[in-house]
C-alpha cells in the first residue's frame, strides 16, 4: 500500500489521480493499493500534530486522525513500528512559514534587498527548523520505527499568493531557500524527498518549466489537477507502476487554458492590476514582445497604468489601442474612466458614450455616463439613464438576474472596471445608494428640493451610506429650516470629515437656531480645534457668546 | 572656613565609605541630565554592556533594538547570533577606537582595505567575526548582512537620544595599512594572523580623548539632540598580549579607560560618567561581585550597578509590564556573549 497525505499540496495529487482513465486507475491499484488523501492545511503541521504511543504515533489531532482513518480504514489509523505500508508525507515542504502574516514585511535573505534586515542562510535554517519542529519530529520519530517513508516536495510558488503579490522577487528568493533549506536538512536524516518531475522545471516553453528565476510563476500549480496529474504518473512509475508514465513531447498542460504564453502574460497582468501591483504593466509589455498587436495586451496595459493613477501613459495606451481597434467597448470605458480622473467630462462623456452604444447592456457603463453627464450639466439625460435603470427594463433585468457570488462592489469611484457582466445586479442588490445619489444631485441641480431630499433621503438609509451624503441631506434639511435633521446629517459628515469648515458652521448655526447656544459655542470651540485659522468660526463663536450672555442678561 | 567644611558626607571617605557596608555605599553616581521615559536608548560596548542593556530593557525604558530578530526566529538561539544583546549586531565593541570605525563605516566615511575573511568554512566578516554561529556561505551574503547592518547603525544614531557605551578594553590588533581596527586578533576566530599587516596597539589616553571627541562630534553633527552616558566594564581581560602580566595589563587597560571616560564627561555637557567600574571593582566592595573566577561579574553585581543607575533614572514601572525581554533572561550574569573569551583558548 501506498498512502500519500499531507496539507493542502496533497490535493494536487487528489486531483490528478482523478484525472486518471479508469483503465489507469485499474492498472495502478492492480499494481499497488495507493491511496491519498488531506490531513490539514500546512501551517496545521507547524503546531503539535502527532503523538507518540506505545504502539506507534497517532496524530494528536481529532479531525486529523478521523481523516487519516478516512483514508486507510479505521482499524489502521496507527502508523506501526516497521508498518508494511509505504507513505509519502505532503508535511512541512510547503513554505506555510513565508506566509505567516507580515513576517517577511522587513526581512529578506537569499539575494537580499536594501531596505529591508537581512537574514543570513544560517538564520534562516535555525528559523526554518524551529518553525517545523515538529514536523522534523515527526520524520525523526517515523525513522526510529523504522517506517517507510518519504516527503513530497512543495509545487513552485504561486504569483496569486499573497506574499508573492506583496513582495514580488524577493518571494522567489525566500521561497528557494526554503526549499534549497528544507531538503538538506531531510537529506541530513537521511529522508527521501520526492521531486516533481523534471518536465515541470526544465522546458522553456510551457507554464511548468518557466525557470524560477526567470519571473514570476504564471500560474498556480497548488491544488492543481494538471500539475497533480503530472506528479503522480512520474511518482507511481517510479515506484514500480508501469504503464502509466507520461510522453513528455505530448504534455502540453496549462493551468487555466490560456493558449499562448502572451495569454498567461495577459492574465497575470490584469491579476496584479486589479490588485494595483506596480509589476502589472511589466507583464502586458512581455505579453506584446510576443504580440504586439494583441487588443487585449495592448488595453491592459492601459488598463494597468490606470490602475495605478498614471492617467497620462493610461490616457495614450488606450488612445493607441483604440486607434487599431475602434470597436473595444471595454477600452472605450477604461478611456472614459482615465479621463474622469483628469477631469476632463466632456471628453469622458464622448468616450463613455462609445462604450455604452457598443454594449448598452452594461448598467455599469450606464451609471458611469449617467454620473458624468450630471458633472457636464446634461442633468435630464442623466435623469433618464438613472430612471431607466432603477425602474426600467434595464433595472427590472438586472434585478432578476439575481445576487452575484462575488463581492466586487461598484462605487462611484472612477478607476474602478467591471468585467463582470452581472456586477450590474450586485450594483443593484446589494449597494443601490450611488444610483440615489446621483438622482438626488440631478434632482437639487434641476431645483426641485424635496424629490432631491427624498433620494439622499433613501441613501442615508442604506448601510452602505458615506458621511458626505449625510451632509447632502443636512443641507436641504438646513436650507428648509429644519435644524433639527440638519443638526443630525452634519454630526454625522462631520465624524468622518472632521475639517470640513461648512459642516461646522451649519452645525452650530442649527443648534443657535433651536436655542442650543452651548451646544453651538461647542461646535465652535471644536472647529477652532480642528481649523484654528479659520476667522468666520472665530466670529461666529464671538458671536454665540454674546448672544449667550444678551440671553442671559435678559432672563 | 575653607572649601572643605562645607562638603556632604559622601566626599569624606571615614563617612561615606569606612564606617558602613560596602551594599549601604550610595550616591556613587552624579547624574548630569534626566532620561525621560520616552528617549530612545541605545547601547553598545564590551561584554559588560550586555548587562545593562538587558537591565534597561526589562525595567521599562525605551530600549532600542534596531536590528531585531525576525519574529519566528527561536528565542533560545538569538544570542548565538547576536540578536537582542546590543542595538545593532555589532557584537562587542571594545575599543573607542572601534566605536569611532563603526560609526564611520556605516556612513560610508571609512573603508577598511580587508573587507572579507574567505576561510576554509565560509566567508567571515573581520569586524564582526563572531557574529553568527557558522560563517557566511559567501560573500555576497556577507555584504548582504553588513549593509543591513549599517542601515540599522546609520538608523540608531540618527534617532536614538541616549547612547550608552561602555569602554572595555585598551589593546586592539590593527591593520598597518590603512589603521582599521579589528575586534579580534586575526587567527582567533577567521582570518590569518600576518605578522606584516597585523600590528598590536595598546591605546594611550590621549589617542582614546581624540577618538571620543572625534565620534562625539560626528554624532552630534548628525543628532544634535543626542546624549552620550560614558561608563567602564569592570571585567578583567581575558588576555594581554602585552609584556605585562595580565592584572597589570588590566590595571593599565581600566585606569586609562577611566581616566578618558571622566575626563570627556567632565568636559563635555552632553556625555555624563557612570561609576559601574568603581561599583565592582573599587577595594571597598571587596571583589564580592565577581564570580569565582575573579572575573566575570555576577548577577548581584549586576543587580547593584543597576539599583544605583535606577536610583537616579527610576525605572518605567507602568512599561515594565509591556516591554518585552530582547533576549531570554539568561541563566546567569556570565552568560554573555564574549568573544574576547576566545583568547582563553590559546592558554596552554
Amino acid at each position: 500500500m501506498i498512502v500519500l497525505l499531507g496539507d493542502s499540496h496533497s490535493r494536487a495529487i487528489i486531483n490528478g489521480y482523478a484525472k486518471l482513465s479508469q483503465a489507469e486507475r485499474r492498472t495502478v491499484s492492480e499494481a499497488v493499493d495507493f491511496r491519498c488523501g488531506f490531513l490539514g492545511p500546512a501551517f496545521s503541521f507547524s503546531e503539535p500534530f502527532w503523538m507518540r504511543r506505545s504502539d506507534g504515533i497517532s496524530f494528536a489531532k481529532e479531525d486529523m486522525q478521523k481523516r487519516f482513518e478516512g483514508v486507510v480504514g479505521s482499524q489502521a489509523g496507527i502508523i506501526r513500528p516497521g508498518d508494511h505500508r509505504k507513505f509519502i508525507f505532503s508535511i512541512g515542504s510547503q513554505p506555510s512559514l513565508l506566509h505567516v502574516p507580515n513576517l517577511w514585511a522587513e526581512f529578506t535573505a537569499g539575494s537580499g534587498q536594501e531596505d529591508t534586515h537581512y537574514l543570513s542562510r544560517s538564520a534562516f535554517r535555525e528559523t526554518l527548523k524551529y518553525y517545523n519542529r515538529f514536523s522534523f519530529g515527526f520524520f525523526r520519530t517515523l525513522k526510529e520505527l523504522n517506517v517507510d517513508f518519504s516527503v513530497l516536495a512543495s509545487p513552485p510558488p504561486s504569483p496569486h499568493f499573497a506574499l508573492v503579490e506583496q513582495l514580488g522577487r524577493r518571494a522567489l528568493d525566500l521561497w528557494r531557500l526554503h526549499d534549497e533549506i528544507f531538503y538538506e536538512e531531510l537529506n541530513s536524516m537521511a529522508i527521501d524527498y520526492e521531486v516533481p518531475p523534471e518536465i515541470v522545471r526544465q522546458s522553456t516553453t510551457r507554464y511548468l518549466r518557466l525557470p524560477l528565476h526567470d519571473s514570476l510563476f504564471l500560474s498556480s500549480p497548488h491544488g492543481n489537477a494538471d500539475y497533480g496529474e503530472l506528479f503522480l504518473r512520474d511518482l507511481l512509475t517510479k515506484k514500480g507502476v508501469s504503464g502509466i508514465a507520461f510522453d513528455a513531447d505530448e504534455v502540453d498542460r496549462t493551468l487555466d487554458s490560456p493558449a499562448t504564453l502572451a495569454a498567461w502574460y495577459i492574465k497575470l497582468g490584469f491579476s496584479l492590476a486589479n490588485q494595483r501591483s506596480s509589476a502589472a504593466p511589466l507583464q502586458f509589455d512581455q505579453a506584446l514582445k510576443i504580440e504586439p498587436q494583441n487588443p487585449k495586451a495592448m488595453f491592459g496595459l492601459g488598463y494597468a497604468y490606470g490602475q495605478l493613477h498614471l492617467t497620462h501613459e493610461a490616457e495614450a495606451q488606450l488612445t493607441r489601442t483604440l486607434s487599431k481597434y475602434s470597436d473595444y467597448a471595454e477600452c472605450w470605458a477604461a478611456l472614459a474612466v482615465v479621463r474622469i480622473g483628469k477631469g476632463m467630462y466632456k471628453e469622458a462623456q464622448s468616450a463613455m458614450e462609445n462604450a455604452v452604444a457598443m454594449d448598452p447592456s452594461r448598467v455599469d457603463r450606464q451609471l458611469r455616463l449617467a454620473s458624468i453627464l450630471e458633472r457636464t450639466g446634461e442633468l435630464a439625460r442623466a435623469g433618464e439613464i438613472l430612471t431607466e435603470i432603477l425602474f426600467g427594463e434595464m433595472g427590472q433585468k438586472a434585478l432578476h438576474l439575481g445576487v452575484h457570488s462575488s463581492e466586487e462592489k461598484i462605487g462611484l469611484d472612477p478607476v474602478v472596471f467591471e468585467t463582470d457582466p452581472y456586477a450590474a445586479a450586485t450594483l443593484l442588490t446589494r449597494d443601490p445608494a450611488p444610483f440615489w445619489i446621483i438622482l438626488g444631485r440631478i434632482e437639487l441641480r434641476s431645483g426641485r428640493r424635496s424629490a432631491a431630499e427624498q433620494c439622499f433621503q433613501r441613501a442615508c438609509s442604506l448601510s452602505t451610506a458615506k458621511p458626505v451624503w449625510f451632509a447632502y441631506l443636512a443641507d436641504i434639511c438646513f436650507e428648509r429650516g429644519d435644524f433639527h435633521r440638519a443638526i443630525e446629517g452634519y454630526e454625522a459628515a462631520l465624524k468622518a470629515s472632521p475639517k470640513v469648515l461648512k459642516y461646522y458652521k451649519r452645525l452650530g448655526i442649527s443648534y443657535e437656531r433651536i436655542g442650543r447656544i452651548e451646544s453651538a459655542r461647542s461646535i465652535y470651540l471644536r472647529g477652532l480645534s480642528e481649523l484654528p485659522l479659520e476667522s468666520e468660526l472665530a466670529a461666529l463663536l464671538e458671536s454665540a457668546i454674546s448672544n449667550e450672555k444678551r440671553a442671559a442678561s435678559t432672563a | 572656613m575653607n572649601p572643605y567644611e562645607a562638603l556632604p558626607d559622601r566626599n569624606y571617605w571615614s563617612r561615606s565609605v569606612a564606617k558602613i557596608s560596602p551594599f549601604d555605599v550610595s550616591e556613587l553616581y552624579n547624574k548630569k541630565f534626566e532620561i525621560s521615559p520616552t528617549d530612545k536608548i541605545s547601547t553598545a560596548g564590551s561584554c559588560f554592556a550586555q548587562h545593562i542593556a538587558k537591565r534597561l530593557a526589562k525595567a521599562g525604558f525605551d530600549y532600542c533594538d534596531f536590528e531585531p530578530p525576525l519574529a519566528a526566529f527561536p528565542r533560545e538561539r538569538m544570542a548565538d547570533y547576536n540578536y537582542g544583546v546590543y542595538s545593532a549586531r555589532y557584537c562587542n565593541i571594545y575599543t573607542v577606537r572601534q566605536l569611532l570605525q563603526t560609526f564611520k563605516r556605516a556612513f560610508g566615511i571609512f573603508e577598511p582595505l580587508d573587507q572579507f575573511w574567505q576561510d576554509v568554512d565560509g566567508v567571515r566578516d573581520p569586524f564582526r567575526p563572531a557574529l553568527e554561529p557558522v560563517p557566511f556561505v559567501d560573500r555576497h551574503e556577507a555584504q548582504a548582512s553588513r549593509e543591513a547592518h549599517f542601515k540599522s547603525v546609520r538608523s540608531l544614531f540618527s534617532t536614538s537620544d541616549l547612547f550608552i557605551f561602555t569602554l572595555g578594553l585598551t589593546e586592539a590588533w590593527i591593520d598597518v595599512r590603512d589603521g582599521a581596527v579589528l575586534p579580534l586578533c586575526p587567527g582567533t576566530k577567521g582570518g590569518v594572523f600576518d605578522p606584516d599587516r597585523h600590528r598590536f596597539a595598546n591605546f594611550n589616553t590621549s589617542q582614546m580623548r581624540q577618538d571620543l571627541e572625534e565620534f562625539v562630534e560626528l554624532c552630534s553633527n548628525l543628532n544634535p539632540k543626542l546624549k552620550f552616558l560614558l561608563t567602564v566594564s569592570p571585567v578583567p581581560l581575558v588576555a594581554t598580549a602585552t609584556d605585562n602580566h595580565v592584572i597589570t595589563a588590566t590595571t593599565y587597560s581600566k585606569s586609562a579607560l577611566r581616566a578618558v571616560a571622566g575626563e570627556f564627561a567632565d568636559a563635555h555637557p552632553r556625555v555624563a560618567y557612570f561609576p559601574s567600574y568603581e561599583i565592582i571593582a573599587a577595594p571597598p566592595f571587596r571583589g564580592t561581585f565577581f564570580e569565582s573566577n575573579m572575573r566575570g561579574v555576577s548577577e548581584h553585581g549586576v543587580d547593584f550597578v543597576m539599583s544605583n543607575f535606577f536610583k537616579s533614572h527610576p525605572p518605567n514601572i507602568a512599561q515594565q509590564l509591556v516591554t518585552p525581554i530582547l533576549v531570554d533572561q539568561q541563566k546567569s550574569a556570565v552568560d554573555v556573549v564574549c568573544e574576547e573569551m576566545l583568547l582563553e583558548m590559546y592558554a596552554r
